[in-house]
C-alpha cells in the first residue's frame, strides 16, 4: 500500500472570541505538503513543536478534514481491513475496558464474533508481551504497559498503514529506549507501512527508512532525508559515530526552526 | 548549639499517618454521645428539650416493635423510591438529549437554567393544586427535585467525554452510534452516578418537607406531629430514622456505583 500525500493544507478557523482574546481567528497549520510513502516503508515525520505534524497525521487517518489537497491510498486494498489505525501519544485507552476489551474494541465495532475477536486480541496481547494483564484496567498499568496496549489495539484490526502520533514521548527515557527497540522488532515481523510522528531526532533516525522534516508553523515540507542504516537495526547503532553524526546533521536542519518556534510560543 | 548534620527519618518527618484518622472520627461520635448522655443524666438539660440518647434509642425500639415506625418508613420510602426513579429516569433522558443534540440543547438548556434555581419545595402548593393532596403530588415534587441534579450531571458527563477517546474509537472504525454507546455513555457514567447520589439526598429532603406540609402519615408527618405534642423523644426517634435512611441510601448507591464503575477502583 502506497500513501500519497498530495498538496495538503490545513487552516483552522477559530470561532470569534473563542479564547476571549483578540487573536486572529484563523490559524494556518499546514501549507502545501506533498510526499509519498511506499509500501512497507517506515517514514518518520519530525518538526519543531506546533508545526502541525499531529494534524497531518490526523488528516492521513481520516479524522481531520484537510482544507485543501488530498491523501491517496493505492495498491492492494483489502476492503475488509481498515486503511489506517492510530497509536496516540496519550495512549487514549478506554479506562472502563480491561486490556483485553481495549484490544478487542476495533474488532468489536467491526462486528467480528466474540470468540474470534478474543483469539485475535490474545494474539496481539502475546505479541506485545502483555500476557497475564488481560483483565487489568488501564489505571492499573504503567505508562509503558499502557502504550503496549495502545499498539496492540491499533494492530489488532490489521490496518494497511499504522499511524503513530509521538507514541513514546509520554514515557520516561528508559522505557522509551526499551520500547523503541521492541517496536522495531515487531515492525520487522509485521512489515506494515508506518507513518511515525515524533519530535525526537534519534528516534526518527533509529526507526525510519526516511525522515520528512517539517518547518515551523505553518508546517511546510523542509526536506526528505534517506536513512541509510541497514536492517535489522540493533540497539548498538544508537551509540555509533555514523549514527550520532547523522542525527547532528538532521538537528542542523531543525535547529533554527526550533529556535524561532520556541520564541513564537512565548 | 549549631549542628553539622540534619537527618530526615520517620521520627523527624511527619505526614502520611492515615491509620489514626478513621479512629478519630469514631472517637468524636462516641465522645459527643457520651457528653450528651451525661448532660441529660445530671439534669443539665430538661428531657423535654433534649432527651437522652438512651431514651431515644428505647423509644425508637418501642416504635419499631409496635409497627408504628415501619408503617411511616414504608410510606415515606415508597414516595421516595417512585419519585427518585421517575426523576432520575427523566433526568437521564433529557440530559442525554441535551448533551448529544445541539438542537435540543438550544431548545431545552435555557429552560433548565431558568427553572433550576427555584427551591423545589416552593412548587409544592402548585403541584398540589394540579395533582391533589394525595400520593402523586409527593411523588411529583420528589421527582422534580431528583430530576435537576441527574439531568445537569448527565449533560456535563456527555459533553465531558474525552475527544481523544472519541478519535481513538473513530480511528478503530466505530460509527456515530457506536461512539455514543461505547465511549460517550461510558465516560459519562461516573458523572451521572454522582448526580444520582445528589438526587438521593434531595429526595430525602423533599419527602420530609412535603410530608410536613401536606400528609397524614410518613416520617416527616411523624416528626411534625410529635413536635406539636411536645413528644420530643418520639421526634428525635424520627430524626434517627432519617439519619439511618440517609446513610443506608448512601451505602446502597456506593455498592451500585462500585458494581457499575469497577474501573475506577485502581485510582
Amino acid at each position: 500500500m502506497r500513501v500519497i500525500v498530495d498538496g495538503i493544507s490545513k487552516t483552522f478557523t477559530r470561532r470569534p472570541g473563542a479564547n476571549g482574546r483578540g487573536n486572529a481567528p484563523v490559524v494556518e497549520a499546514l501549507r502545501d505538503i506533498s510526499f509519498t510513502v511506499d509500501d512497507r516503508e517506515f517514514v518518520a515525520i519530525i518538526g519543531p513543536s506546533g508545526c502541525g505534524k499531529s494534524t497531518l497525521l490526523g488528516i492521513i487517518a481520516g479524522l481531520v478534514p484537510p482544507s485543501s489537497g488530498r491523501v491517496i491510498f493505492e495498491g492492494g486494498i483489502d476492503a475488509v481491513r481498515p486503511l489506517t489505525s492510530v497509536v496516540f501519544q496519550e495512549f487514549a485507552l478506554f479506562p472502563w475496558r480491561t486490556v483485553l476489551k481495549n484490544v478487542e474494541f476495533g474488532l468489536e465495532v467491526r462486528g467480528v464474533p466474540p470468540g474470534e475477536r478474543r483469539d485475535i486480541a490474545m494474539e496481539y496481547i502475546r505479541l506485545m508481551d502483555l500476557l497475564g494483564f488481560e483483565e487489568k484496567y488501564p489505571a492499573e498499568l504503567s505508562g509503558g504497559m499502557k502504550q503496549r496496549v495502545g499498539i496492540a489495539r491499533a494492530l489488532s484490526v490489521n490496518p494497511h498503514v499504522l499511524l503513530m502520533d509521538e507514541p513514546l514521548s509520554a514515557l520516561d527515557a528508559q522505557t522509551r529506549s526499551i520500547m523503541q527497540v521492541e517496536f522495531l522488532r515487531i515492525w520487522e515481523k509485521t512489515e506494515k507501512t508506518v507513518i511515525y510522528v515524533t519530535h525526537n531526532i534519534q528516534e526518527a533516525a533509529f526507526l525510519a527508512d526516511r525522515i520528512v522534516v517539517l518547518s515551523r508553523r505553518p508546517g511546510r515540507l523542509r526536506e526528505i532525508i534517506d536513512v541509510d542504516f541497514g536492517r535489522p537495526r540493533e540497539e548498538g547503532l544508537l551509540s555509533e559515530d555514523s549514527f550520532l553524526k547523522f542525527c547532528d546533521e538532521v538537528w542542523g536542519l531543525l535547529r533554527d526552526e526550533a529556535r524561532v518556534a520556541m520564541k513564537e510560543e512565548i | 548549639m549549631a549542628s553539622d548534620i540534619v537527618v530526615y527519618d520517620k521520627s523527624t518527618v511527619k505526614g502520611g499517618r492515615e491509620g489514626t484518622r478513621g479512629y478519630l472520627s469514631i472517637l468524636s461520635i462516641v465522645i459527643v454521645i457520651l457528653l450528651w448522655e451525661a448532660m441529660c443524666r445530671f439534669g443539665l438539660v430538661e428531657s423535654l428539650y433534649l432527651p437522652a440518647p438512651s431514651a431515644i434509642l428505647v423509644e425508637f425500639t418501642r416504635m419499631l416493635l409496635s409497627g408504628e415506625l415501619l408503617m411511616s418508613i414504608w410510606l415515606s420510602l415508597k414516595r421516595i423510591i417512585w419519585g427518585f426513579l421517575l426523576g432520575c429516569g427523566m433526568g437521564i433522558l433529557v440530559g442525554l438529549a441535551v448533551g448529544l443534540s445541539p438542537v435540543m440543547e438550544a431548545l431545552i438548556d435555557p429552560l433548565l437554567s431558568l427553572t433550576y434555581p427555584i427551591p423545589k419545595i416552593a412548587l409544592l402548593p402548585l403541584i398540589i393544586l394540579w395533582l391533589g393532596i394525595g400520593e402523586s403530588s409527593k411523588v411529583a415534587i420528589i421527582a422534580v427535585g431528583a430530576f435537576y441534579p441527574v439531568c445537569i450531571n448527565t449533560i456535563a458527563g456527555v459533553k465531558g467525554a474525552d475527544p481523544l477517546l472519541i478519535s481513538a474509537a473513530r480511528s478503530l472504525g466505530a460509527n456515530r452510534l457506536q461512539v455514543i454507546q461505547k465511549v460517550v455513555l461510558m465516560s459519562a457514567l461516573p458523572v451521572i452516578l454522582a448526580g444520582i447520589r445528589l438526587a438521593a439526598g434531595m429526595s430525602l429532603l423533599l419527602v420530609v418537607s412535603a410530608e410536613m406540609v401536606a400528609a397524614t402519615a410518613g416520617i416527616g408527618y411523624l416528626i411534625l406531629y410529635a413536635g406539636d405534642l411536645m413528644l420530643t423523644t418520639k421526634l428525635m426517634a424520627g430524626i434517627l430514622v432519617l439519619c439511618v435512611l440517609g446513610l443506608g441510601s448512601t451505602l446502597v448507591l456506593q455498592r451500585i456505583e462500585r458494581a457499575l464503575v469497577p474501573w475506577s477502583r485502581g485510582r
